[in-house]
């Protein structure tokens, strides 16, 4: 192998994996408060990126700056379907959750379909084939934008969830709901804003998704995967845990993809998912819940 | 999650369709002479797909202008396929079964040709087609399969591969990348040009074969840059994501050629704007051809489909040949007998737009193509030296992005 392959592909495996956090974020946060796995999240994603596209190519926005339009709009979106259904069916059977989702995710990407089509679009700002050099590295500039504002609202998530009496609020009700309700913590007020702001980092990604990746209406089968792998391997509901995951599957798919061979990529990271998992099945930095007999 | 959904109504119309006894649609319909087509019209093959169908329309608004085939106007029956195989099998088996069309024009692309170019022969439906030119299309032996391009796929990297081991010893590539989709048509070509190359001594320092999903290409052009010239085994969309990854990283390839994508000129032009100079590809038709209906077609195609650059791509020209061809078997034939339309096929040649094209007896034809370049925002034919198309030499060492 070429000396400088291995560290080119290691930064594009870090920035890759920084841009995969913040995708994972959202979902590992859903399912922390509420224990529903949100099936749709990836849909919603790629949602951001249309809406995102749609905004550029008719409006002239630049994609970050869209950002800012599709965070409340998002959190507004997820605001009211976790109030108006995803609650009432959790109430009833959380198993019902993962079906609904499901459906959801088939009927986003039916709507993109009928409206922008099945094919192949990309968002290409004037910076979008830009790269510069460090050292022999080349690091493409929107992969690094990319990176760093996902670093960017993953510490903004991080802070809230640490410092603040909302976040204080959301730990405690991913901790022990029952405990939480007792000590005064309006626990469905909690659980909507959470779905809320997982629903809304969703719409956040979509624009460094359609800035990074093709896309297409049924792409997001392809990224669900990843992204479940990633909160699995993490730590169901850990947001420390999906940063390190979406790192290591994110430097995993890039090196092996130039030392072995690019079919293998996806297959190294399910290896060591598994070995993880026999080995801790919370994952890397679950908990293990106890439960009452 | 559609597919499974898909092969249950591809199945269920293939039950119905063995309740049937196989035969063609001979006579002479009293309305529309009507054609049926699956399209790749969205989906990851789009953009090549979409110029097929140009092709076909302005091949049937002409016709229809001028009176109609045997006096009777032809009409395109079109679905969208969304570039999935399993549906272009079971519209194909819709369109013979149900709608009942006289004739049958093909969907781009080998990966799509070869499942649906079984049904065609199974209801004995003459499949005329302008762009499924891999091994596997004729390797099943149907009699009702005719390619319209000069040759099959194996030859079309021949004219880039001659024009490189014509250079001389001081200026020629020592390595060689093939970073290729993981498609039919794709490794027929590049596995023949990589065999003539090696044996030639030029090293090959890449090779690898990604799916049709494949949308990052960061870490394949940190692989192969280094090597003196890429032969991108290409479709159209990964063709773009190719460049653009180059590009990125600074790697400035000697020579690169794609098997597809580069021809579809309108589209592979605004993606990639002044980055498509200096590549290369090989194809049957250019739009500056001295070809008979050339000037014809180019001028009616722009009137229909006008864009900004003044583009027609290749693809659209492959659809229009089709036509032209299926137009000559009918008018010949003065029937819409598909029997008699592949038998009348198989014993004679046709003038198109990319010249006169003949097939043997599994519809393969003889010619040979052309190698083109992109120069000065244009697509020009550079080689072979005596082809009366040629209008400009190759540019080597390429333009740097």
């Amino acid at each position: 192998m070429r000396p400088g392959l291995l560290a080119q592909s290691l930064v594009l495996g870090i920035l890759t994996g920084g841009m995969y956090a913040l995708m994972a974020a959202g979902l590992t946060l859903i399912f922390g408060v509420m224990r529903v796995i949100n099936i749709a999240h990836a849909a919603m994603i790629v949602m951001g990126a249309y809406l995102s596209l749609t905004l550029f190519l008719h409006l002239g926005v630049d994609p970050l700056l869209s950002m800012l339009l599709l965070i409340p709009l998002f959190f507004g979106l997820g605001a009211l379907v976790q109030w108006g259904i995803v609650n009432r069916l959790a109430e009833r059977d959380i198993t019902l959750t993962v079906l609904m989702t499901f459906g959801f995710a088939i009927i986003l990407e039916g709507l993109q379909g009928a409206i922008w089509t099945s094919s192949y679009q990309g968002i290409k700002t004037a910076y979008s084939l830009e790269s510069f050099q460090l050292f022999t590295l080349y690091v493409p500039v929107v992969r690094l934008i990319a990176a760093a504002v996902s670093l960017f609202l993953l510490a903004g998530l991080y802070a809230l969830l640490t410092f603040t009496m909302l976040g204080r609020a959301i730990r405690a009700t991913i901790q022990n709901r029952t405990s939480a309700q007792l000590v005064g913590v309006n626990v469905r007020l909690v659980t909507t804003i959470s779905f809320a702001i997982g629903i809304a980092v969703a719409g956040a990604t979509g624009p460094l998704l359609g800035m990074l990746f093709t896309f297409y209406p049924a792409t997001h089968w392809l990224w669900i995967g990843k992204l479940l792998a990633i909160v699995v391997l993490g730590g169901l509901g850990s947001l420390r845990g999906a940063f390190v995951a979406a790192m290591l599957l994110g430097i995993a798919e890039q090196v092996t993809s130039v030392t072995i061979a690019l079919d293998w990529a996806p297959m190294i990271f399910y290896v060591f998912l598994f070995g993880v998992l026999v080995v801790r099945p919370q994952g890397l930095f679950g908990v293990v819940e106890r439960q009452s007999l | 999650m559609r597919t499974p959904l898909v092969a249950i109504v591809g199945l269920a119309l293939a039950l119905t369709a063995c309740g049937t006894s196989p035969t063609s649609q001979a006579a002479l319909p009293s309305g529309s002479i009507v054609i049926g087509v699956s399209q790749a019209l969205t989906g990851d093959k789009s953009d090549p797909g979409t110029a097929i169908n140009q092709g076909y329309a302005v091949w049937a608004k002409q016709v229809n202008d001028a009176g109609g085939l045997l006096g009777h106007k032809v009409e395109l029956k079109v679905y969208d396929n969304q570039s999935l195989a399993d549906t272009a099998v079971s519209q194909y088996e819709r369109l013979v079964t149900v709608d009942k069309v006289n004739l049958l024009f093909g969907p781009f692309s080998s990966a799509l040709t070869i499942p649906t170019s079984a049904v065609a022969a199974k209801y004995k439906m003459a499949f005329v087609e302008g762009a499924g030119g891999a091994p596997k299309v004729f390797e099943r032996k149907f009699k009702y399969v005719f390619f319209v391009q000069p040759a099959v796929a194996e030859k079309q990297a021949d004219p880039f591969v001659n024009y490189i081991l014509s250079l001389p010893a001081a200026q020629r590539p020592k390595t060689a990348a093939y970073p290729q989709q993981d498609d039919p048509f794709v490794s027929a070509t590049e596995d023949g040009a990589q065999a003539r190359l090696e044996a030639a001594g030029i090293k090959t320092t890449y090779k690898q074969v990604y799916p049709p999903t494949q949308t990052d290409f960061a870490s394949i052009a940190a692989a192969v840059k280094g090597a003196d010239i890429v032969l991108g085994g290409t479709i159209f969309d990964d063709a773009v994501g190719q460049v653009q990854a180059f590009s990125a990283i600074h790697y400035q390839p000697k020579a690169i050629y794609f098997t597809s994508g580069p021809s579809t000129t309108g589209p592979f032009k605004q993606a990639l704007k002044d980055k498509v100079n200096g590549i290369m590809t090989g194809d049957g038709w250019v739009q500056s051809s001295k070809e008979p209906g050339n000037a014809k077609f180019v001028a009616d195609y722009l009137t229909m489909f006008p864009n900004k650059d003044n583009l027609v791509p290749g693809e659209a020209a492959e659809g229009y040949s089709v036509g032209q061809v299926m137009a000559a078997a009918v008018k010949a034939t003065q029937s819409v007998d598909n029997t008699k339309i592949a038998d009348w096929l198989h014993a004679n040649k046709v003038s198109t737009v990319q010249g006169e094209i003949g097939w043997d007896e599994l519809g393969r034809p003889q010619g040979s193509y052309l190698l083109e370049q992109w120069q000065n925002g244009g697509m020009h034919v550079v080689a072979p030296k005596g082809d009366p198309n040629k209008d400009a030499d190759p540019v080597y060492p390429k333009p740097d992005w």
